[in-house]
């Protein structure tokens, strides 16, 4: 087997196994399409590699890629350089999305954070102020879920079942369209909500 | 597609019930897992050796002093980050490698809109960074973003090493790169902009893996 195969061949069982997960996803789906009929919104951050895929979920719901379906209203805390580095340098960086988190949401909001292995300070502390205003908290990481997984910071817990840090993005990223998509069949179902 | 096409069950009629939407949902992702999980192994077998000779040309670049630039717009602009990231700050004990992101300067970005068109946006960053043997990734799932597909010719026309990852056919990216403008053209074969982004992930991801293993 080459290198290049070997390297797509890490990434079957983790794929597969997010579908064994589905029962989690469809539960964490059901919860965010009641927040968002009752006026809330999506709240996401994530540091590092995740930063980029808390821009990606909120353009996700913001713009949707399938034409007319509704746009949900999303926001990431990871694009805003001159908040971020500002509260970093006077607050600590552990604040950054704590910080934006209390002035920006709203206790019908979701908050959903990202960390690959479930420990990113930021992500934990944006999920713990999160909880204290009542949003629903939901959690993409990976590994074991660190710290994240063990305590009590957040409703939904999606646990990516790798170590290595990419194949754990890589699954969050099938994770999230799954998320949003899904939202969507139950939106679409009031009935269901 | 529309969700009535993807779920036709929920509009039989009745099947409202939170339970039944519950099992189809469960159900449909299972199918997307499954489905993302064939496509990598389909990319495995078609673009194994190809990835190991676009990772030998970066491995080539970086050595001679070479930077990359990524670029791409919406999600793809995300990835064209995700990229940039990855290779400038990989974690601690692992090589880093210059690269940035055309995407995240929003003064640039939107100055270069606002006074000559969005088209230009990347190729003008390009023409103004770039010096022959850098790096051009650009990726855009429908193979036909008229920025992206301008950045691939300014770096052709400025020397560099051009990378372009696409979705569905290719579409212009595809003629692009039969025209000689893109050097390494990696193509997911899927009508779905979520599974050829995902795919398109674990290809840069792979990529990345074995440049760093050519340094």
């Amino acid at each position: 087997m080459t290198a290049a195969a070997e390297l797509f061949d890490r990434r079957v069982a983790p794929g597969q196994a997010l579908g064994a997960d589905a029962e989690l996803v469809a539960l964490a789906c059901h919860d965010m399409a009641r927040r968002f009929a009752g006026g809330g919104k999506l709240v996401v951050f994530g540091s590092g590699a995740a930063a980029t895929d808390a821009q990606h979920l909120a353009v996700e719901f913001v713009h949707p890629v399938i034409v007319g379906k509704r746009a949900f209203p999303a926001l990431s805390l990871a694009a805003d350089v001159a908040t971020l580095t500002g509260v970093a340098s006077r607050d600590g960086v552990a604040e950054v999305f704590a910080r934006q988190l209390r002035l920006l949401a709203d206790p019908a909001d979701i908050a959903l954070g990202l960390s690959v292995d479930g420990n990113c300070p930021l992500v934990r502390g944006g999920l713990d102020a999160a909880r204290e205003r009542g949003l629903l908290t939901v959690a993409l990481v990976g590994g074991d879920g660190g710290a994240v997984a063990a305590g009590p910071l957040a409703d939904h817990v999606l646990v990516a079942r790798s170590t290595d840090p990419r194949v754990v993005k890589e699954v969050h990223v099938t994770t999230y369209h799954v998320l949003w998509e899904l939202v969507h069949v139950f939106f679409e179902h009031p009935g269901a909500l | 597609m529309s969700v009535e096409e993807l779920y036709p069950f929920l509009y039989a009629g009745g099947g409202n019930a939170v339970a039944d939407v519950l099992a189809e949902v469960r159900r449909s992702t299972a199918d997307k897992a499954a489905e993302i999980v064939a496509l990598r192994q389909r990319i495995a077998a078609d673009y194994a050796d190809r990835l190991d000779a676009c990772a030998a040309a970066l491995a080539g670049s970086f050595r001679a002093g070479g930077r990359m630039f990524t670029f791409g717009n919406g999600g793809s602009s995300s990835d064209a980050q995700a990229v940039a990231q990855l290779f400038l700050d990989p974690g601690s004990g692992i090589r880093a490698l210059p690269a940035i992101a055309l995407t995240t300067d929003v003064a640039v970005v939107t100055a270069l809109s606002n006074d000559v068109g969005f088209e230009v946006v990347f190729a003008r960053q390009l023409a103004a960074f770039a010096r022959p043997g850098d790096v051009a990734v650009g990726l855009s799932t429908s193979g036909g973003s008229a920025n992206v597909l301008a950045a691939f010719a300014e770096a052709r026309r400025l020397g560099l090493v051009t990378v372009g990852f696409a979705g569905y056919d290719g579409g212009r990216m595809a003629e692009a790169a039969a025209a000689g403008a893109i050097d390494h053209l990696f193509v997911v074969p899927s009508a779905s902009v979520h599974r050829i982004q995902e795919a398109q992930t674990t290809t840069y991801h792979v990529l990345w893996e074995l440049t760093q293993s050519c340094l």
